[in-house]
């Protein structure tokens, strides 16, 4: 198990991303709505310094599978990302609608920036991923995340007893990697 | 191995990439603007094999020929000698490693009644085209960037006759408004796309990867094929530039492979670098299976009409028996005077079509009136020779109906291959070569001698509607002959279609006759009454008996708008802000009202209750969105809290107490906030605990606070199990109050198990709160 140096400057969603994340269609929106969208992407903006990340690489290469000979350079990553603790600050409350269009920009930018996260991990191998799954997806028990949390002790992310990640806005995530001329 | 071949057992395997644009690509290597790309490519071989290349080593694994506006009118005598070099390019630079495939674009000219073209030129130069390109070598077709599905539908026709085992992934572009120029659904071009001999169905270019999404998700959801998305990187500047990067493009359409996706790739304003980015950002992986929504529909170019749910109104009146004003229309050809006749009946699900002796009918009449009302409600094809039904269903911008067929071997023959190339629906009747069957069960045997036959043909029972027969009371005719077998056609399974108004012919009081009569049929299930939707009490009796049926709950059943348009006092501005979500137009009309002397109570109810319902009634609509409710319940709490001090007896109008919380272990609180501020706003006393609470804390606080109900939040199934703790807790302290949940995992059937109420989002649980503490 290696940690790869990587770390990434979260990207912003865009506008019409945040608009259907809230559940409305962007020309539905009006600009009240607008404005509220807008705003919660201002204040992501402002606390781009309080995310962060990590990945860790699993080379399975050489290990009895019965992938041996279809995968033979067998990869795994994986990958945490965190928008950190002033989003869950500043989602705390009674709502209103600037709270509740933060929380979808805040959902659109945590999963913008694992994206952006996969996509840094692509580069540094030069190899291709798998689909990206996390615990809960499929069979993948849920509580595998308290395990992912485990390996990523610096990351600020903690695991309560229901397998939900605080910040709230924080994502794991594990992929699989295939040569690219595979 | 052909192109089409192969590309299906890559699809089998995982998503699959296509390239990217091919214009500005080929503007980056000198092709100046303003000039032919396709005759421009077609003479520098080398910058096109570049572009080509380029893709490849991307990691396109189907790469398009430059041939999107290789159309006849557009290249003229060119047409099949350009195709066939810009096949060959791309055929020669595929070279083994990447699929090749033509882009088809829409023809450059607009079909009648829009524009001039007549729909069978449109066809042919689609299928010189194709077939230029099917000799070159080519099998694999994406059909792009159209607006009008009748002009996709030439091109689908065309390919297909001229590469029977092509590939095909036939698409349409849409705007921000989720509908393509024409105004057609993703879920139209779903169903046009399952019922044509189509491979794949798709949308491209568009507003970029953001916008298309929710458009993927809808074809996904209604569709069996491969779905296709090729998003253009956003929309250009006014100096022509795409401001989206490559990781942005990828980043977004990523969510497409996700959505359901099988082929995906860039349209306008994306490169290769667009490309690789996407690869990297899917991967290699199997199309995402998404759950599948069974749907029979009929569709016009705009309108999408549900087949299985309250009895469908056939519009009957545009049948020139008994009609002298559309008789003399007919026989002077005049089209126009016979679509102001159809569109007479805007309140019919499907317009039936009948145009008399079709040997009066004057030449090209057929072919105007179809084309004429190809938009607003899906058509009927109400005549028999099948020159005139192929005529009438080259026009349809859909899945239209043909009414009908006899259950008669040659007759079926003759006509059911216009329904298997075009789509559509058939009226089967329970006549054969012996005439009409007189019983009920003679009258299903016959049927099911039509069924084995159209399946014979490879035509389904599922597109079928069957027709009981009704027959003119004057002539001795009984009823309950009809009511019988169509008892026994629905016993079957079968879909039903009766002419209601033929009961009544050639007597007096006729529309108390048919009303009854419809009232009949309808409760007894019937799928489509052929009938006058020009007499108002039609839609209530379907409506009625759609309830009555149980098709529809009572409560889905539209009642018309109640518009106050000409109030314009401080009453009406309080209303409108409120809709509106205006917070301060809200209080500003307020104190105006407050300052006239009207008492809170009175503003509650004469304002902001019908202000709320009508908030309630667009978000069910799909009027207004969640955003837009939180913006009204926002105002109403402003409003709440400007009106409080003044009223003269504190929590007089609360409706109850309610205690809320999000469940032990669970931190995420933003939808029990959302339900705690419409409770609040409908006049409940809320008790909010916050979230992370021990079910002990949710059982006290019912206990200290005599709370009336209690409501529970969770957002995953870790949690999900603490709300059945409450209720037993609640339980063995003898608390017998009802418990709402809900929550992203919640479902109604895990509610029911647990014995609690069930609330979707926070609109309905200010109606289950109601409901509960009644």
């Amino acid at each position: 198990m290696n940690t790869l140096p990587i770390q990434v400057v979260p990207a912003l969603p865009t506008l019409k991303q945040v608009l259907w994340r809230s559940g409305c269609p962007p020309h539905k929106a009006g600009s009240d709505i607008e404005h509220s969208a807008s705003y919660a992407l201002d204040t992501l903006a402002e606390l781009s310094g309080d995310a962060g990340n990590g990945v860790l690489l699993f080379d399975t290469a050489g290990r009895p599978s019965f992938l041996e000979g279809i995968w033979p350079e067998r990869r795994i990553t994986l990958l945490i990302a965190t928008l950190g603790e002033k989003v869950d600050t500043l989602l705390a409350g009674p709502a209103t609608l600037n709270r509740f269009m933060l929380d979808s920009a805040a959902s659109v930018a945590v999963e913008t920036y694992m994206k952006t996260l996969q996509a840094a991990v692509a580069e540094y191998l030069n190899m291709v991923p798998t689909k990206r799954i996390a615990p809960g997806y499929g069979d993948f028990p849920l509580s595998a995340q308290k395990e992912i949390i485990k390996l990523f002790p610096d990351s600020g992310v903690v695991c309560n007893e229901s397998f939900m990640l605080t910040p709230i806005k924080s994502m794991t995530g594990v992929t699989g990697w295939i040569p690219q001329n595979n | 191995m052909d192109s089409a071949k192969q590309l299906k057992s890559l699809l089998a395997e995982r998503i699959v990439f296509l390239d990217g644009a091919m214009g500005t690509m080929l503007m980056n290597r000198g092709m100046p603007a303003g000039v032919s790309t396709e005759i421009w490519a077609s003479e520098h071989r080398r910058e096109l094999s570049e572009v080509h290349d380029s893709y490849i080593e991307a990691g396109s694994d189907v790469i398009l020929a430059c041939t999107f506006g290789g159309s006849v009118s557009k290249l003229g005598p060119g047409t099949v000698p350009v195709n066939r070099i810009l096949a060959e390019a791309a055929i020669k630079a595929a070279d083994g490693r990447a699929i090749p495939a033509a882009s088809i674009g829409p023809s450059g000219e607009l079909i009648k009644p829009v524009g001039n073209a007549d729909w069978m030129n449109i066809y042919n130069g689609f299928l010189t085209q194709t077939k230029a390109l099917t000799e070159a070598g080519i099998s694999v077709f994406f059909l792009e960037t159209f607006t009008d599905p009748r002009e996709l539908k030439a091109a689908i026709l065309a390919t297909r006759d001229a590469c029977p085992d092509g590939f095909i992934s036939a698409h349409l572009t849409f705007s921000d408004n989720g509908r393509s120029g024409a105004g057609t659904s993703p879920t139209a071009l779903a169903m046009f796309c399952e019922q044509l001999a189509v491979d794949a169905a798709g949308a491209n270019c568009s507003t970029g990867p953001e916008g298309l999404l929710p458009v993927i998700s809808e074809l996904a959801m209604f569709s069996t094929k491969y779905i296709t998305a090729e998003p253009n990187s956003g929309l250009p500047d006014s100096r022509g530039f795409y401001a989206m990067s490559p990781e942005q493009f990828a980043s977004a359409t990523e969510e497409m492979a996700w959505a359901g996706a099988s082929i995906i790739g860039g349209c306008c304003g994306t490169t290769p670098s667009h490309i690789k980015a996407l690869r990297r950002a899917v991967g290699i992986r199997s199309t995402e299976k998404v759950t599948k929504h069974s749907l029979q529909a009929f569709t016009s170019v705009d309108r999408v009409v549900t087949i299985g749910n309250a009895m469908l109104m056939v519009g009957e009146s545009l049948n020139p028996t008994g009609r002298s004003d559309l008789k003399k229309a007919i026989k002077n050809g005049d089209h126009a005077r016979i679509i102001s006749f159809g569109r007479e009946q805007e309140k019919a699900d499907i317009l039936d079509i009948n145009l008399g002796l079709e040997r009066l009918i004057p030449d090209g009449l057929v072919s105007r009136v179809f084309a004429g009302l190809c938009t607003g409600s899906p058509l009927s094809v109400d005549l028999s020779s099948p020159l005139n039904i192929e005529a009438a269903f080259m026009q349809l911008g859909g899945i239209g109906l043909l009414n009908s067929l006899m259950a008669a071997e040659k007759h079926i023959e003759e006509r059911v291959g216009i329904l298997l190339r075009h789509g559509g629906y058939a009226v089967l009747l329970p006549i054969d070569e012996n005439g009409l069957a007189e019983t009920p069960e003679a009258r299903l045997k016959v049927i099911n001698r039509g069924l084995a036959v159209l399946k014979e043909h490879g035509f389904p029972a599922n597109r079928v509607f069957a027709d009981p027969i009704v027959k003119a009371l004057a002539t001795g005719a009984d009823p309950q002959c009809t009511l019988s077998t169509l008892m026994l056609f629905k016993k079957q399974g079968l879909l039903t279609i009766a002419g209601v108004s033929n009961v009544s012919h050639g007597l007096p009081h006729r529309d108390g006759i048919n009303s009854a009569f419809l009232a009949a049929l309808a409760i007894q299930g019937l799928d489509a009454g052929i009938v006058n939707v020009t007499n108002p009490v039609t839609a209530r009796i379907t409506a009625g008996a759609a309830v009555l049926a149980g098709r529809v709950n009572p409560a889905d059943i539209d009642f018309p708008e109640d518009e106050d348009a000409e109030n314009t006092g401080a009453e009406y501005r309080l209303r409108k802000a409120l809709v509106r979500g205006d917070t301060a137009e809200a209080e500003a009309a307020a104190s105006v009202l407050l300052d006239s002397g009207m008492q809170p109570e009175r503003i509650i109810e004469e304002c902001l209750a019908p202000a709320m319902d009508k908030l309630g009634s667009l978000y069910s609509a799909k009027k207004i969105f969640l955003p837009h409710l939180i913006a009204g319940a926002e105002a109403a709490r402003a409003l709440m809290a400007l009106l409080k001090p003044r009223m003269q007896v504190m929590g007089k109008e609360s409706h109850g107490t309610i205690v809320l919380a999000t469940v032990k272990g669970d931190i995420h609180d933003i939808g029990k906030n959302l339900v705690s501020l419409f409770l609040s706003n409908a006049g409940f006393n809320v008790i909010d605990l916050g979230k992370d609470i021990p079910s002990e804390t949710i059982v006290e606080a019912v206990r200290v606070n005599n709370a009336g109900a209690v409501g529970l939040s969770a957002l995953m199934s870790s949690t999900a199990s603490r709300m059945e703790e409450v209720l037993q807790l609640l339980q063995k302290n003898n608390l017998m109050v009802p418990v709402l949940v809900g929550g992203a995992v919640v479902t109604k059937e895990f509610a029911a198990q647990i014995g609690a109420f069930f609330a979707a989002d926070a609109y309905s649980a200010v109606e289950a709160a109601r409901k509960m503490l009644k």
